[in-house]
């Protein structure tokens, strides 16, 4: 998350039938996060009843924190409109930032199972029910053991 | 050397019970143990990371001095701020020397390492104080120091500094402008006692210190420095095959010791003074020669950036002087120029 | 026109010259006609030796005739007498002289004005505003301003001395002219006072006998910056009008420099004490471990950024105390306000912070709202000594792990993650349980450290590994000696390029036995 003289963001666009594609190049960082925010609404205006929404991520040179909350934006923008989020081509600084924050999951479940969290206040990986889940897929090379809040008292 | 922080501590304490003036026990003893740490570093005998474990336990001895109820001293005198040169890490001399003042009756805002400019022209405003003494020991960063000097100036506040960046007999701080120099920290505060330092008169531009300034060399070869290296490294690959057999720490190492060379020469370039890059050379060849790399082995290194930098005239004759002084200075054994 | 013999006798004076010289008549001695000046040049011009005489085409002098100032320029002719063309030059002269007054007058005001512009320290510009009124425009000057407290703020200087600052309970109702100066209201122009009437305290030491006394206010920025008195010594001439305009046009400029002086000092010492909230704390010794912070703001010429660090001692001994360092979404001052949010809700929460998932819930709720996706990432950690070492309960929020630093060299990750809070409905977590033996470290970081870039050769990040490499370098050393190592590490690695927040806590156990008890806030001995 490092302000670097940054390459600003770069946006472009392609529909096909029911889909719309976004190439993102360059960083997004606090500089450029809103960018993407409003365009996605933009695009959401402009295309009522999308059913997906595909940000390609390959071209990202950097995400930082406000980028992170863009994309959590997006994916309630989306939720709100009843598109499907995907991030495609994630590079590995992407991963790892979604990894550590553990929002991997939520921005990439599909949207029926947004839907149904969303109903019950819950994310996939949480919630007292869920306490035998792993907590993060693909979370390290080494399978971790889960210290739940019952774990430290 | 050992870090006992407890026995450091204790000792320190001991000695003010005993009756030990604090201003003898900050400068006779925790500085020349500092001055020790300082020289073993710079003898290659201790790490980076040793020196800060020895620093942090002689802070914490000087801490135990303030605190101890002899040295209790209500403030008689004016004001000073005391701080470091921007970019500067070795904060224990300015420690020193703002508690000798407080000692002596001045009232001292010790504003420690890494101040900025603004930073500190934003306290000038606030506290208004008599001076500031600006301590130092990286000639790397006397660039900086004079833009701090110039600023403490700009409002109005006069600047005594010291510390080893100002060079044999604080010749940098007077090509630096500042207002006064003193060798060691009693020397500072006996400075400030004889009288009030004059203030300095306004308008003065940095530019007027160093007029050399004007061909820009200082400028684009500090700015280029990641460049430079790069370019070096790349070139001394391909020159000399064995590196490319360095581990990951060598070549950082190596690369780190490329960035030093030319952030010296940048220096020289600033102060206008061929003898701080010269100086700096035979320090790192003695260090080199201490890890078992030979002191030639800098030469091809300033030959390429002799190369690359064929259209700077100051810094083709500084890396030239460098050059010929390492090629006639003969090193000892233990690695230390003589 | 005037034309005198070698004898200096006048031989013609044609009728302008008989007005300025009315006994100027052929034949008249000069002596007796025109003022001493002109007798003396004709002297000159027709002395005997040829040599002592001024060379052709010199000798113009100057001098007053009644209250009017005449130029004469001196022709010799072979006749041996002299023809003298006179020029009134008054005016010329006087334009002169006022022009001269001005210039340095000019030179004064811009003098003062670069003095008093470049420090916006009420002091200071009080001492320069004394400093400058006593040495130009009078023998003594005081600077007064508005009441601090029951107290008038008083500067003072005598012509040729050093500024000395006093504070003097009076009532300014007691000089005329000077409450109305420091209200600023009405608004009321210079005015003189009578020295018999000055009370004692407005005559400074070193002014014997007074003269005059002018006092003039010192209009600020809208708001009165004070009054300047004006002192002259008895035999002294009084004001003139054009000095005493003079004065005001000082007064503006001091004024001026004055109150935004102390418009500064009014905004830093807000903005100090908002910012005193925003700072992370110093950190020292709690119960029997060793903690030590740092932290750079991206903007290094802001105090202040979005990352944040604190350590809660327990309520009762024994029990853990807890440790927070965190990173919000954001930089700057809009990101520091929100830190403060945070390290508030999450102090009201200390009751509960014997479970860090129950914590880190409430936080994430109370920051969840539907306008943005400002998140925070953070670690918690709970420490607490037992026997010599010290037990560990981490849990990250979204936030890179801490490195434990073993007393060997040895890095390890402790094993704990969990989601970011403020962003998402429900968090989940996952605690780590560490044990610390004595001069084992545990390190809090956060990204702006991991992520630094630069390097010798620029662009390069710090990295994960060459943090923990730095680390291992570390073992068993001090818990500030640790943080000022990763600090100097990554500072030296940024150089001058751009970087983010960066906050690195260190918790040691410590490696002895004895504690130190120099930071004044040790309990008092440990004795494992």
């Amino acid at each position: 998350m490092t302000s670097l003289p940054s390459t600003p963001l770069g946006l472009t666009y392609s529909s096909s039938h029911e889909a719309v594609r976004v190439e993102l190049s360059g960083d997004l960082d606090h500089r450029h996060a809103d960018l993407l925010v409003e365009a996605v609404d933009r695009l959401l205006a402009e295309h009522p009843g999308l059913r997906d929404l595909r940000l390609d991520c390959t071209g990202l040179s950097a995400v930082d924190s406000s980028g992170l909350s863009a994309l959590l934006m997006v994916r309630r923008r989306t939720d709100r409109a009843g598109a499907g989020l995907h991030l495609d081509g994630r590079t590995v600084q992407l991963n790892r930032i979604l990894e550590i924050t553990c929002t991997l999951e939520y921005l990439t479940a599909p949207i029926a199972g947004a839907q149904a969290l969303r109903r019950t206040g819950g994310t996939a990986c949480s919630g007292r029910t869920e306490e035998t889940l792993p907590v993060a897929p693909s979370a390290g090379p080494e399978p971790r053991a889960r210290h739940d809040r019952r774990d430290t008292t | 050397m050992a870090f006992d922080e407890a026995a450091t501590v204790g000792t320190v304490l001991r000695a003010l019970d005993d009756g030990m003036a604090a201003e003898d026990l900050l400068l006779d003893v925790i500085a020349s143990v500092q001055g020790r740490v300082g020289r073993e570093w710079a003898a290659n005998s201790i790490t980076v990371a040793q020196e800060h474990a020895a620093t942090a336990i002689n802070d914490r001895a000087v801490a135990a001095v303030a605190l101890h109820p002899s040295v209790h001293v209500a403030p008689t005198r004016g004001r000073v701020t005391v701080a470091c040169v921007d970019g500067e890490w070795h904060a224990l001399p300015a420690r020193l020397l703002a508690e000798v003042l407080r000692i002596r009756g001045w009232r001292v805002d010790y504003l420690g390492a890494q101040v900025t400019a603004p930073h500190l022209v934003a306290h000038l405003h606030r506290t208004g104080p008599d001076a500031v003494a600006l301590s130092g020991s990286l000639a790397t960063r006397l660039p900086a120091a004079h833009a701090t000097i110039t600023a403490c100036q700009a409002v109005g506040t006069p600047v005594i500094v010291g510390g080893a960046a100002f060079g044999p007999g604080g010749r940098y701080a007077r090509l630096l402008g500042a207002d006064s120099w003193a060798p060691d920290a009693r020397a500072a505060a006996d400075e400030l006692a004889r009288g009030p330092l004059p203030r300095p008169r306004p308008g003065h531009q940095a530019i007027d210190d160093l007029p050399h300034l004007n061909d820009q060399e200082y400028t684009l070869v500090a700015r280029s420095r990641p460049r430079l290296v790069r370019a070096v490294f790349a070139q001394l690959e391909k020159a000399y095959p064995a590196m490319r057999a360095y581990t990951e720490m060598q070549r950082e190492r190596t690369a780190e010791d490329l960035s030093h060379i030319v952030e010296f020469l940048a220096a020289a370039l600033y102060t206008g003074d061929e003898d701080l890059f010269c100086g700096f050379l035979l320090w790192t060849a003695g260090v080199l020669e201490a890890r078992g790399v030979p002191a030639a082995s800098l030469l091809p290194a300033l030959e390429l950036l002799q190369r690359e930098l064929q259209d700077f005239p100051r810094a083709t004759a500084t890396l030239r002087a460098g050059a010929a002084r390492l090629t006639v200075t003969p090193l000892t054994a233990a690695g230390t120029a003589v | 026109m005037l034309v005198a013999d070698a004898g200096a006798v006048v031989v013609h004076a044609n009728e302008a010259a008989g007005l300025v010289f009315p006994d100027a008549r052929p034949g008249s001695a000069m002596a007796d006609a025109v003022p001493g000046w002109l007798v003396s040049a004709h002297a000159r011009c027709t002395a005997h030796l040829p040599a002592q005489r001024p060379p052709a085409g010199a000798g113009t002098v100057q001098g007053p005739v009644g209250d009017r100032s005449y130029e004469a320029h001196p022709t010799p002719r072979d006749d041996g007498t002299v023809v003298w063309w006179l020029v009134d030059d008054t005016d010329h002269r006087l334009a002169r002289e006022a022009l001269w007054t001005e210039r340095e007058r000019t030179e004064f005001l811009v003098r003062s004005s670069n003095l008093l512009l470049s420090s916006l320290n009420l002091d200071r510009c009080m001492d320069v505003t004394a400093q400058m009124a006593a040495d130009h425009l009078a023998d003594a000057a005081l600077v007064i301003a508005p009441a601090h407290g029951p107290e008038l703020p008083i500067v003072s200087c005598v012509r040729g001395g050093s500024p000395s600052v006093s504070r003097a309970v009076v009532d300014p109702e007691a000089v005329p002219g000077l409450a109305e100066a420091l209200q600023g209201f009405p608004p009321v122009p210079s005015r003189w006072l009578d020295p018999s009437a000055a009370p004692a305290w407005l005559v400074p030491d070193g002014l014997d006998a007074l003269g005059s006394i002018v006092i003039t206010p010192l209009p600020g920025h809208g708001v009165p910056a004070g009054a300047l008195v004006l002192l002259r010594a008895d035999g002294a001439s009084a004001f003139t009008e054009g000095e005493e305009v003079f004065a005001r046009l000082f007064a503006a400029r001091a004024g001026a420099a004055m109150s935004a002086a102390r418009l500064y000092a009014e905004q830093a010492s807000i903005t100090d004490i908002l910012m005193r909230e925003l700072l992370p704390p110093l950190l020292h010794q709690v119960s029997g471990v060793e903690y030590a912070g740092g932290y750079r703001p991206s903007k290094d010429h802001e105090r202040v950024g979005g990352d944040f660090y604190d350590v809660h001692p327990a309520a009762d001994e024994g029990e853990p105390s807890l440790v927070v360092l965190g990173d919000v979404c954001g930089k700057g001052l809009q990101a520091a306000v929100m830190t403060g949010k945070i390290r508030n809700t999450l102090h009201a929460l200390l009751p509960m912070a014997d479970d860090h998932h129950r914590m880190l819930s409430l936080l994430n709720t109370s920051l969840l709202n539907s306008e943005n996706a400002r998140f925070a990432t953070m670690v918690l950690a709970s420490a607490a000594r037992d026997g010599n070492a010290v037990q560990l309960r981490l849990t990250s929020a979204g936030h890179p792990a801490p490195l434990i630093l073993r007393s060997d060299g040895r890095v390890e990750e402790a094993r704990t993650k969990g989601t970011l809070v403020g962003a998402l409905p429900e968090i989940t977590t996952e605690t780590a349980r560490v044990t610390l033996a004595p001069g084992d470290t545990c390190v809090l970081y956060t990204d702006g450290i991991s992520e630094a870039r630069g390097g010798p050769m620029g662009g390069a990040m710090f990295g994960e590994e060459r943090l923990r490499r730095a680390l291992s370098e570390c073992a068993a050393m001090p818990a500030e000696a640790v943080v000022e190592h990763v600090q100097m590490l990554t500072s030296q690695w940024v150089g001058t390029g751009r970087h983010d927040d960066m906050a690195v806590v260190v918790i040691s156990a410590p490696r002895t036995n004895h504690l130190s008890a120099v930071d004044g806030h040790t309990r008092g001995r440990f004795t494992a």
